[in-house]
């Protein structure tokens, strides 16, 4: 039975249909990616299963027990981490883990707080919240998250607003809680999602398109996308190889010159043309798809 | 309950907002009488400045410092009370703290309960301490002071500043900004001023009634009936507009 089962999920802002049928599931101890564009729908649904926000239509059944609006007891098993953590600049760090240990109801507070300052490296900063930098910030909300030893937690885009530091802390962070919770992990940065995550569901304007683990991901979504380096330099390669029959797109990245054959059996043929004009060719290899590549490949085929 | 109450406290601590109110209270109960006592002392003197040294005035009696007393209170304490609670109402939606509360298992109504109830408290706490002051330096300076009927007319007084206070509740909820149910609130405040002038028919038992039951009281114009029934009808209000505000927050969208 899966941690989370949401289906059917609908919800309509005035004229704009934000979810149109949202279905996912979550397994226990794993790390879901939640991906998709800047308001595809991750948030909404976040919030919908948060219950900061009602649904019009769908279920969600929490740990095998449907989510209702009013009842927030399913709340003492989840944590949840914002986009941009706001807290009572007037509190310190270690009040604000306080307070939200005791509406957790946690007995150990001194000591649980102890443990998740430490886990986050906050445990020497005595200053005010409202001193914080967006990292210390966002580190501070995964403590409070983590405080009540949840069974989910519930990640909107948390490392969307950090520097790069910041985004890697945060990412170090979620790895280390890899074997001990099920995270529920919401992202546009694909880059974040393919470094952390067991299986992901890719939504865009309201819709689940995929959901898969991310190894059969990679075997299912095989590109015909190649790499190839010679004695031409990259620029006098690409257009010898858009001359040739199959080639179907050549691009130069910062790896180098890429391209995409209608068929496997095409690399045969790129080959004898490039010998057969003298070309030395130095490697010849398979590229493999990114998430970026599997993103924007199911979003082209949804459009068509 | 007691943590969201805990907080709410927390709050009032840190934000000095505990403070400002008690120093308000307690000044606006010094000032009002002194400014009773020597009031006319001071304009006697300015005038004599002035050369005009003919114009007599009645001598101030006990009856001029509750006067100034209430009608301080229920103005500047009141304005103040109605800021103070209108951004603490407002400022968990307002600065995006309300994800942090609401993604722990908090039940809504508690969390509306616990506002009200320590901004009650609060107020009772420091109003009853301004009064206190105010009932010291009144005895000491008027030789006189009327200890029962204060305290049933700073009850009034409570009753209907809570009665603002859920006002301000109830409009906090409908719009999370802070301009929009400040205005509302002040406006309702105003409103209850004008019917206040109406004094027979149904006006008699409104909250607006509160305005004049501490002047009343003081004097000794009013019975017990007629002063409890606008305290029981603005008690009766306060229960169904906070019931309201439950309601409608229950089943609202925070985000």
């Amino acid at each position: 039975m899966p941690l989370v089962k949401i289906d059917g999920l609908k919800k309509r802002f005035g004229d704009i249909q934000a979810l149109k049928g949202v279905s996912l599931s979550i397994n226990r101890n794993e790390i879901y990616g939640f991906i998709g564009k800047n308001g595809a729908g991750k948030t909404t649904t976040l919030n919908i299963f948060l219950s900061f926000l009602r649904k019009d239509e769908g279920e969600i059944l929490f740990d095998g027990k449907p989510i209702d609006f009013t009842n927030t007891n399913y709340k003492q098993k989840i944590g949840y981490v914002p986009d941009v953590p706001a807290f009572p600049p007037y509190l310190t760090a270690r009040e604000v883990l306080r307070v939200a240990a005791e509406f957790l109801g946690i007995e150990n507070i001194d000591e649980k707080v102890d443990e998740v300052l430490a886990f986050v490296e906050l445990q020497n900063i005595k200053r005010k919240v409202g001193g914080f930098s967006r990292g210390m910030k966002q580190r501070l909300s995964i403590a409070q998250a983590l405080l009540g030893d949840p069974v989910l937690l519930v990640m909107d885009e948390p490392t969307s607003a950090l520097d790069p530091v910041g985004r890697r802390e945060v990412l170090n962070l979620v790895r280390r809680l890899k074997q001990s919770t099920t995270v529920f992990y919401s992202t546009h940065i694909l880059d974040d999602a393919e470094k952390i995550c067991d299986r992901i569901g890719l939504i865009d304007q309201g819709e689940i398109l995929l959901e898969t683990d991310m190894k059969t991901l990679r075997k299912k979504r095989h590109i015909a996308a190649y790499r190839l380096s010679a004695s031409l330099s990259d620029n006098e390669l690409k257009p010898l190889l858009e001359e040739i029959d199959g080639v179907l797109d050549v691009s130069i990245d910062e790896q180098g010159l890429l391209f995409v054959l209608d068929e496997e059996r095409t690399q045969n043929r790129v080959l004898q043309t490039l010998i057969d004009k003298g070309v030395l060719i130095h490697s010849f290899r398979e590229a493999t798809p990114s998430l970026e590549d599997v993103f924007v490949e199911v979003l082209h085929e949804n459009a068509a | 309950m007691k943590t969201l109450l805990k907080y709410d406290f927390q709050y009032f601590k840190k934000t000095s907002k505990w403070i400002i109110l008690g120093l308000l209270s307690l000044f606006l109960s010094a000032l009002s009488v002194l400014s009773a006592r020597y009031m006319q002392e001071l304009l006697r003197w300015a005038l004599e400045q002035e050369g005009i040294d003919n114009v007599d005035f009645p001598p101030p009696t006990v009856f001029t410092a509750y006067e100034q007393y209430f009608a301080n209170i229920l103005q500047i304490f009141l304005l103040v009370v109605v800021f103070i609670a209108l951004a603490m109402f407002t400022q968990d939606r307002n600065k995006g703290y309300a994800t942090f509360f609401f993604a722990k298992p908090i039940k809504r109504s508690n969390y509306l309960l616990s506002k009200v109830l320590s901004m009650a408290i609060l107020v009772f706490v420091t109003l009853f301490a301004g009064g206190a002051l105010f009932g010291y330096y009144t005895f000491f300076l008027f030789d006189t002071f009327h200890v029962g009927r204060f305290l049933g007319a700073l009850f009034s007084v409570f009753v209907f500043t809570a009665f603002i206070v859920q006002i301000g509740l109830l409009s906090a909820v409908l719009s999370k900004q802070f301009l929009k149910p400040l205005l509302i609130t002040i406006g309702a405040f105003f409103l209850m001023s004008l019917f206040s002038i109406v004094k027979g028919g149904v006006f008699t038992v409104l909250p607006s009634h509160l305005l004049n039951t501490p002047y009343d009281i003081m004097a000794g114009d009013i019975g017990a009936w007629s002063a409890l029934t606008p305290v029981f009808v603005t008690l009766a209000l306060i229960v169904g507009l906070h019931l309201l505000s439950v309601h409608l927050f229950k089943h609202q969208d925070l985000v």
